[in-house]
């Protein structure tokens, strides 16, 4: 098989565009939440900051030059609120599924600009970034295909609407694979960022128990978490974690290559995140419901709609 | 004339960026092993150093910075986070720099305290807790770091 058939095979597979209008409807609905519940007092906070902390990323910078602002000069208020509210009407569309790739693409150029703008004041973190490339790749392909007013829209235009067209679950792209891949490799690099990071500045010695440990104490402290400060105390369960995080870590990039891996990979994945939450008081939301890319929804809404129940026997079924 | 092949043309745009987005990703790795990462400044695309840096028994364990300011009265007054005006993280921002002395840290402190007192020096101490095998034990606080105000910056504030 030559390279470019591989690379095809591998980006380019007809896959179901169920899958990517779940997705799509799922992280815009968290994103949404997030926006309302967090960012907005986020951005608040930073508009009232002076001026003397304001450090632009580029990124925030690229986005505001449509605006006419000088190189790396501060937007006003009024913008970034007016941004905000904007960036939500764009995220009820995308959810809704009406003119879904246009209505996308504005709110993932919002909530980067936006959480860009929180993170220009010198404290930034890790916890959006993926979700970013993720409202991108949607809004890249076909993610309003189905479960959307455009699919409502479309169909009504349709001249036999009752006999044209494939079943909802089996219609596929080769068009609708490519973001759920991306996103699907993208998180094993997020992983072996994290896992080189402690190797590098740590080496082995990071899984020490002690390491754990003191961050548990540490953020127990400032977050007022009960849990991390008593679970602090258990050292060598605490360095057996140690070495299961970094396995973890360094080895989810198998999933890509063994897809079956994930239903190992992925409850881990989710344990190491809650308890993250409970003791360190650490939310990453985005990654728990990104981890959704690696679920595969037509196959398990077919099964779903198609699974038999046993009958007692000499129990007809019940017909509607 | 060559007809568009339009799903040719989508391949190769779709190719072009998964290439583009996962080569940036991928290059914070030799980036980070090679002491030289950007961190966040080019966020969206960031390394993930969370959680890195191994601890020790024995260790104060820094949940937060004390910062204490010595005024031209001599006397001495801790300062919070709510009374800069900052949340958490970027009063941990500000105190991580004020330890290692960092100019722009100090211009910011003296540009955030506005008591109208002159501020002389500025000291950086950890809390009371050390790491032991069974968790958090109280200790004294440690000194992480002082810094003296420098006269300009002192005129800063008048």
């Amino acid at each position: 098989m030559s390279i470019s058939s591989a690379w095809n095979r591998f980006w380019f597979s007809p896959a179901p565009y169920f899958d990517l209008a779940v997705l799509r409807i799922l992280f815009v609905a968290l994103q949404l939440f997030m926006l309302l519940s967090a960012s907005f007092n986020h951005l608040q906070y930073a508009l009232t900051l002076p001026t003397e902390l304001y450090l632009p990323l580029p990124a925030l910078k690229l986005l505001l030059l449509p605006f006419g602002l000088d190189w790396g000069a501060m937007p006003s208020p009024d913008l970034i609120n007016t941004v905000f509210w904007l960036t939500l009407l764009f995220g009820f569309l995308s959810l809704a599924g009406l003119l879904t790739n246009v209505s996308l693409m504005l709110f993932c150029l919002g909530n980067v600009l936006l959480q860009a703008f929180i993170y220009s004041f010198g404290d930034s973190h890790h916890r959006e970034a993926i979700m970013m490339f993720a409202l991108l790749v949607l809004a890249l392909g076909p993610s309003g295909r189905v479960l959307s007013l455009d699919y409502l829209l479309r169909w009504r235009q349709r001249p036999n609407p009752g006999t044209d067209g494939v079943p909802l679950l089996q219609a596929r792209s080769p068009f609708a694979a490519w973001p759920v891949r991306l996103l699907q490799c993208f998180f094993p690099l997020m992983y072996l960022s994290a896992v080189s990071s402690k190797l590098a500045t740590s080496g082995l010695g990071w899984a020490n128990g002690y390491t754990l440990q003191y961050y548990m104490i540490q953020d127990g402290m400032r977050w007022d978490s009960q849990l991390g400060l008593f679970l602090a105390q258990f050292h060598y369960p605490i360095l057996l974690l140690q070495y299961v995080i970094l396995l973890f870590q360094a080895t989810f990039f198998l999933v890509i290559f063994f897809p079956r891996l994930r239903w190992i990979y992925l409850p881990i994945g989710l344990c190491f995140h809650i308890g993250i939450y409970l003791t360190l008081r650490a939310p990453f939301p985005q990654w728990m419901m990104l981890y959704a890319i690696y679920i595969p929804w037509a196959t398990a809404f077919t099964w779903l709609a198609t699974a038999r129940v046993p009958l007692p026997a000499g129990k007809a079924p019940l017909t509607p | 004339m060559l007809a568009f092949d339009r799903e040719r043309f989508l391949r190769w745009g779709a190719s072009l960026l998964v290439s583009a987005i996962l080569l940036a990703q991928a290059a914070t790795l030799p980036l980070k092993l090679s002491g030289h990462s950007p961190h966040t400044w080019y966020w969206p695309i960031v390394d993930y150093p969370m959680y890195e840096h191994a601890h020790q028994v024995g260790e104060h364990v820094v949940s937060e910075r004390i910062v204490e300011v010595e005024l031209g009265d001599g006397t001495v007054e801790r300062l919070s986070a709510e009374q800069l005006g900052l949340k958490f993280w970027n009063f941990l921002r500000l105190a991580e720099g004020l330890q290692k002395g960092n100019r722009v840290a100090l211009l910011k402190l003296t540009s955030l305290y506005d008591r109208g007192q002159e501020l002389v020096k500025v000291r950086v101490y950890s809390p009371p807790i050390m790491l032991s095998k069974h968790g958090a034990q109280k200790t004294t606080p440690k000194l992480l770091g002082e810094a003296q105000v420098e006269t300009q910056q002192r005129k800063a504030l008048r």
